[in-house]
């Protein structure tokens, strides 16, 4: 799912791309939460021509995002029906639910379509900062993810490798143990490379404090416009 | 100068490195052979303080590792066996920038250094690649970069060359002896090749069951000694 997520960042020279990650995060989070007052066929309209501008702002070509949707097809269709055969007065309320549902979906498209995995592990450490009060470490959760993104497809392949290593000694997929050795293998390999990682940062004294990083983003006063203009859409339209 | 004072090492009760005592000088190319599993690993972690001695000290200008690690990691940089086990980030320039970070170095000086060193290693158009798409050879590259970035005084390459082709073995092992050359960095190579040892290096260690069993220039490492340590071809 990570490699889903993350191999689908291009950059474009759009008002989307060049927004700060920080105030593109707080927007997502605020427009779901809005999403989920709507009621009206009206409201659901403005919504949709809203988030539909912004798609188009952000120049997502339509191709990747239907690929993108189309796995939720099925849910959509079976929600539908759900609504068909047993609340058929209702049909709008359905409607409503898809479409909620849809602009979801294609609101958090445009965010990692238009955020590259980097912006968005500095946005994740930036706006954790207040909850140092808590004594969580936000460099720590940061570069648990940037971790995550890097060794995701390894484990991948390694899942991959344990299995061919299984099947060509003349494993079977279908006997339950021999996956139970499989998962065994692939636990102990993974544990191993995690051991190997702490001595990576160790060896490159990672460090929770008193860090820098490699490229400040900074909050221009254009993002604070959009973030306010955002802001305001939500607030005047719920 | 690292000095490593009758050092012992074990895992639980296992003893594998037995009474090792070595200076290594500033600008020395010293190269550390021995049949596998003889402890070379084992002796290198030492000198960056991921290993701790059960006995005996390792003191890296003066520095005991077990009370300095993190100034020791800066004076001495390390390079895996396997290249992919020290790269954090997936971005290859982020990747470098990384113990720059931790070191807190402001984030202009980061990107002139990270530009300087990437175009020194001739992996500028690596950049912004994505590290899981490397070849072997880039990944050991953006690996050394990362070390280089640092300044290192001493660095530590274990078996660099075991994995590459003949032209890119040639080349790191080129890469290599012009750190020292050009840069007078320390330089300790591990290596399970004699031809590695031919040119360049200055000082032979042989291990054999964790013990130093020569230690000299290679012309007076003997057939005889090698096959005593098991590594005879
Ligand atoms: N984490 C560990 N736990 C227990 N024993 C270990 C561990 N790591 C290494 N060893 C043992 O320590 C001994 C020395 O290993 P080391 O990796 O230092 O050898 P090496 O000389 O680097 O070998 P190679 O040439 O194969 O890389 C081996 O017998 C090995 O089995
Ligand atoms: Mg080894």
């Amino acid at each position: 799912m990570v490699r889903n997520i993350m191999g689908q960042y291009r950059y474009k020279d759009t008002p989307i791309h060049r927004l700060d990650a920080r105030i593109k995060i707080i927007c997502v989070i605020l427009l779901s939460i809005f999403l989920f007052s709507l009621e009206t066929m009206k409201e659901m309209a403005l919504a949709t021509g809203f988030i539909t501008l912004v798609t188009v702002l952000a120049r997502i070509s339509p191709k990747q995002l239907l690929r993108n949707l189309r796995s939720f097809v099925f849910l959509f269709g079976f929600i539908l029906l759900m609504y068909y055969l047993f609340d058929r007065q209702n049909m709008i309320g359905g409607y409503v639910v898809v479409i909620r549902f849809l602009l979801l979906l294609l609101i958090s498209a445009v965010l990692t379509f238009s955020t590259s995995a980097s912006e968005l592990i500095y946005a994740a450490e930036k706006l954790l900062r207040p909850f140092r009060i808590l004594r969580l470490k936000p460099r720590r959760i940061a570069v648990m993810i940037a971790i995550t993104i890097r060794f995701i497809p390894m484990l991948f392949k390694e899942a991959q490798n344990v299995r061919d290593a299984q099947l060509s000694r003349g494993a079977s997929w279908k006997k339950p143990h021999h996956i139970g050795h499989w998962a065994a293998a692939l636990l102990q390999k993974t544990l191993m490379q995690a051991c190997r990682l702490a001595d990576a940062l160790d060896a490159r004294n990672y460090k929770d404090e008193g860090h820098t990083h490699f490229r400040e983003y900074r909050i221009k006063p254009k993002d604070m416009a959009a973030g306010i203009v955002i802001l305001l859409l939500t607030v005047l339209l719920s | 100068m690292i000095e490593i004072k009758n050092l012992y090492f074990g895992y639980e009760g296992n003893t594998i490195l037995k009474d090792i005592s070595l200076t290594i000088k500033e600008a020395e190319f010293v190269a550390i052979i021995g049949a596998n599993g003889t402890g070379k690993t084992t002796l290198i972690r030492h000198l960056n303080a991921l290993l701790e001695p059960t006995a005996g000290e390792v003191v890296v200008d003066g520095l005991d590792t077990r009370q300095h690690p993190t100034t020791v990691r800066e004076k001495v940089g390390m390079l895996f066996q396997n290249p992919e086990d020290q790269l954090i980030h997936s971005i290859v320039e982020e990747d470098v920038a990384f113990g720059l970070e931790n070191q807190g170095v402001p984030p202009a000086e980061i990107q002139g250094r990270v530009k300087g060193v990437l175009e020194r290693l001739n992996i500028k158009h690596l950049a912004k690649r994505n590290v899981n798409e490397l070849s072997f050879g880039q990944k050991q590259l953006t690996a050394l970069a990362g070390v280089l970035v640092m300044r290192p005084k001493y660095i530590v390459f274990d078996e660099p060359a075991t994995m590459l082709d003949p032209k890119n073995r040639k080349a790191i092992m080129e890469q290599i002896a012009e750190l020292n050359r050009k840069e007078k960095i320390t330089i300790l190579l591990v290596t399970n090749n004699l031809g590695d040892i031919k040119e360049n290096v200055q000082r032979v260690i042989l291990l054999n069951e964790g013990r130093i069993f020569f230690d000299g220039p290679p012309k007076q490492l003997s057939e005889d000694t090698l096959k005593e340590a098991d590594m005879d071809g």
